[in-house]
């Protein structure tokens, strides 16, 4: 997750590219446990025009931030970092949190200190941040990975 | 804390507590004016800050020529068009806006330049502007939101070349993006209104802001209050979005006194001025005459000098209305002997004779910006509601008691109340 939280998410924003498509199809665990995320088919850059049709959306769904799911076009890191943590809860509790319900998900997320009480007080606070509904309530992404560093550390 | 909506004229009488920073416009004074002014002079200056208002860049010249004028002259809207003011060449600074009014304005075409640019050196050029005036605090040139377009790409165009401005030049204070929000984008219920949350969302993922900087359009000219709920509603949401989620600052201008919600929602800086032109912005009216309003704090509003507080004194409710200065002390003396209004020089019901209103009315917001600086955020919701509840209530007196015409303010306080409440209600969740 450190990984995850630093190269693609940090690293991406940096360029003012959104993935908009993390999803356990999309994240490679190489040989040495460090976790890379695939297919930027979907990445788009704020710069450049949208080529998604108006009221369509981009991603998997089941994983879409609720912005997203709103079809919102100017997405920002906080979009990833809400998937990001339906990928981490599923990867806690063995299967996807809402059971791909998209709908639970953009209106009332799953707590990670109500699935996995025992997986530690700060790492599901945090889960439980990235998943606020709105999106300026999510942490941002390079504090996120500082965080994921202490954790893993 | 509050700071002062500045405009062509610095100078204020002095208030008891003294007004910690201001906030010029743009739009009120020439550059070639701005760039000469000694802020020494003038303590509510301590602080200043210079709103580029590249969201007035639409205004008809019909409407003012002068303040187009004058904003034609600042090197964000016309770059290297605007010829330089030199004293041995054109003489005083007069001459030189005599003589450059109608070029100036002949090249305004009210819109705002989208090539990227022309956006780049524009964006500059604000950024530099602010930096050679010594201002404390970076506000970024952002054109008016007008549509309900998400993708904000205008916005993010310019809020980005800003950023970059600020990196390039080393900019080391606080940048903000101004964020204005036209009414016509507000009539939507707040709580979905997808341009909120996307606004908060771009500038709460930009490390390199330190917040927000924003301005509400009042469509309608004539109003010093925002009687709506849903953009006032819109309007706190904004700030609990950056303040409370993103741990972002933001200052907010053009509400008038509805600046006291907005602090005690989290904005660290609101600014308004006694005059309807400090008090809102609206593109379809920026001047006009004023005559003397008497502010009261217990309303929440003006009461109408001419007639309505001779009403309120004749029914023994003078003490519950009036908010004592020493601006005001000579009015009420008046009213307490059974004069009224018009017996008292200073607040005689007449154009441009507002001196004394002004300095009242800055007495009080100075020293109520002063009062919720120093309470917790707990302390200042509670009083905020209390503040509005009592209004409410005095607004209930009035009407009941039949007290009021058309030049006092009663139809705001309840909607103030309601959204304030329905934020608190919302911000619990």
């Amino acid at each position: 997750m450190r990984s995850l939280s630093r190269k693609p998410i940090v690293a991406l924003w940096a360029r003012h590219i959104v993935h908009r498509d993390i999803a356990p199809k999309n994240i490679m665990i190489k040989p040495d446990g460090c976790a890379i995320l695939i297919d930027l088919g979907g990445a788009r850059h704020l710069d450049t025009t949208s080529i998604t049709a108006a009221g369509m959306t981009f991603g998997t769904p089941g994983y879409f931030s609720p912005e997203q799911f709103r079809a919102e076009r100017a997405l920002t890191s906080a979009s990833d970092v809400f998937t990001l943590a339906v990928v981490m809860l599923e990867c806690l509790i063995g299967h996807h949190p809402t059971n791909l319900d998209q709908s639970q998900l953009a209106s009332s997320p799953p707590s990670a200190n109500v699935l996995v009480p025992g997986v530690g007080r700060e790492l599901s606070q945090t889960i439980d941040q990235m998943l606020q509904l709105r999106a300026a309530f999510r942490p941002p992404a390079d504090k996120l990975y500082i965080t994921f560093q202490r954790l893993a550390n | 804390m509050y700071f002062f909506n500045a405009r062509l004229r610095f100078k204020i009488r002095p208030t008891p507590v003294t007004i910690p920073g201001s906030i010029i416009a743009a739009s009120a004074i020439s550059a070639v004016d701005l760039e000469r002014r000694n802020f020494g002079n003038y303590g509510h200056f301590k602080k200043k800050l210079l709103d580029p208002q590249l969201y007035v860049a639409t205004v008809d010249p019909a409407l003012d020529p002068d303040i187009v004028a004058r904003l034609a002259a600042y090197p964000w809207f016309h770059g290297e068009d605007v010829p330089k003011y030199k004293s041995g060449e054109h003489g005083t600074r007069t001459a030189w806006k005599k003589t450059h009014k109608d070029s100036l304005i002949s090249k305004w075409t009210r819109t705002v330049p989208t090539a990227p640019d022309t956006i780049r050196k524009s964006a500059r050029a604000a950024v530099k502007f602010q930096l050679k005036l010594g201002c404390d605090e970076i506000l970024l040139a952002v054109p008016l939101t007008t549509i309900a377009d998400q993708t904000l790409q205008a916005e993010l165009d310019w809020i980005e070349a800003g950023i970059q401005a600020c990196a390039d030049l080393k900019v080391q204070c606080p940048v903000y993006a101004t964020v204005a929000l036209s009414e016509a984008v507000l009539h939507v219920p707040a709580l979905k209104n997808p341009i909120i949350h996307a606004l908060s969302n771009h500038i709460a993922a930009r490390p390199e802001l330190a917040g927000a900087y924003v301005v509400l359009e009042q469509t309608e000219s004539g109003s010093y209050f925002w009687t709506s709920k849903d953009p006032l509603m819109a309007l706190l949401i904004l700030i609990d979005d950056l303040v409370r989620g993103a741990h972002k600052r933001v200052i907010v201008n053009y509400v008038g006194t509805f600046g006291l919600v907005a602090k005690a929602v989290g904005a660290e800086i609101w600014s308004s001025g006694y005059y309807l032109m400090q008090r809102r912005f609206s593109l379809k009216g920026m001047t006009g005459i004023a005559r003397p309003r008497y502010h009261s704090l217990a309303l929440a509003g003006d009461i109408g000098v001419k007639d309505d507080l001779v009403r309120i004194r004749n029914a023994g409710l003078a003490d519950k209305f009036m908010t004592p200065t020493s601006a005001d002390a000579v009015l009420r003396t008046a009213l307490a002997q059974g004069k009224g209004p018009d017996a008292v020089p200073e607040w005689k019901y007449a154009p441009n004779n507002c001196s004394a209103a002004q300095e009242h009315y800055l007495q009080i917001v100075s020293d109520m910006g002063n009062k919720l600086e120093s309470m917790s955020g707990v302390e200042r919701q509670s009083w905020v509601l209390s503040w509005l509840t009592q209004a409410v209530n005095l607004v209930d007196v009035l009407e009941q008691k039949e007290l009021v015409g058309m030049a006092t303010d009663t139809s705001h306080q309840k909607v103030w109340r309601d959204v304030f409440m329905d934020w608190s209600g919302y911000a619990k969740q």
